[in-house]
């Protein structure tokens, strides 16, 4: 089976949430940070660890696919690229929507041919301003 | 004031052994660096992460509200494709993200990224470490990650850059 590419473009709802401190230090305990910054009891000054940004949008990138008509459990998930455009902090408000960026067919060397899903999320503050931008990449084995 | 997200409950291996004595998680502060302290080709000092536990994956789980029964059900997971649990992707993507934000001595960085390779099962002992890619006049500095399981399998590489001050 082969992706129709008319799914590029394709969008999830937008979805919002608000950074909390005490969530920043429960992932900060899953993934053994001791890092003081990512601790610190100043709110105002407590910032995510470099990957929090997966905690908010688990299992969304699943229910996009879903909806473009995909068994998102054929889909490994190969790539994963994070681009910072300021500090996630505690207290951020955020929106973001993920979209179909691209979809492509491969040929691995051992595994034959394969199907490409590159989704990406945009994540802006309650400015509008952008925060980060999340790349990921899917992987199928026909 | 102390908060509770704590590691009170403490594993060896597969066997729980009980509550840790010495009370709230301990912290350290992270010196910062500079650009000049930096050269291409400097090794990250590596460390260890593991043997990773069915309890760290299911603290992972809740923590990232990533409930794919493939990392918790073991009954699920043995049907599944991966022939067992696994850990997150993402759990040893956050590993690179601490290797780092520990040696650059920042926690902001302007682009991370992984490439997932190899499953990590109960079990698995990883080594983190990698190199200074380049240091550029500017003080953007790029690093490689990886992290490699106890058998020697790559299980996920990676990239990040920072900018830190030139001196």
């Amino acid at each position: 089976m082969t992706v129709d590419r008319n799914i590029i473009g394709r969008s999830s709802p937008e979805f919002f949430c608000t950074v909390e401190a005490g969530k920043i230090k429960e992932f900060a305990a899953s993934i053994g940070e001791t890092n003081a910054v990512f601790w610190t009891d100043d709110e105002s000054a407590l910032l995510a660890p470099p990957t929090f940004s997966h905690i908010f949008r688990s299992g969304k990138m699943e229910l996009l696919m879903s909806d473009c008509g995909l068994d998102a459990t054929r889909f490994l998930h190969g790539e994963h690229e994070i681009e910072f455009h300021r500090p996630l902090k505690s207290g951020d408000r955020l929106s973001y929507a993920i979209r179909v960026a691209d979809v492509r067919e491969a040929t691995g060397k051992r595994s034959g041919p394969m199907d490409i899903i590159i989704l990406e999320t945009l994540v802006k503050d309650d400015v509008g301003a952008p925060v980060q931008t999340i790349r990921q990449t899917f992987v199928a084995k026909r | 004031m102390r908060d509770y997200y704590d590691d009170t409950w403490i594993e060896d291996g597969s066997q729980p052994i009980g509550y840790r004595k010495d009370g709230w998680r301990k912290t350290r502060a992270v010196p910062g660096k500079a650009a000049k302290d930096l050269r291409a080709g400097m090794d990250i000092p590596a460390f260890t992460q593991g043997p990773v536990t069915r309890t760290e994956i299911v603290k992972y789980a809740a923590a990232s509200w990533d409930f794919n029964p493939v990392h918790h059900d073991e009954t699920f997971a043995k049907q599944a494709r991966s022939g067992g649990i696994i850990a997150h992707g993402m759990m040893i993507f956050a590993y690179l993200g601490r290797a780092a934000t520990d040696f650059l001595g920042t926690p902001t960085l302007s682009k991370l990224s992984a490439r997932f390779m190899n499953v990590t099962r109960p079990g698995d002992v990883l080594k983190l470490g990698g190199q200074v890619e380049s240091v550029g006049a500017d003080g953007t500095v790029v690093l490689r990650l990886s992290a490699t399981n106890q058998k020697g399998e790559t299980v996920a590489t990676g990239v990040a850059q920072a900018s830190l001050p030139v001196s």
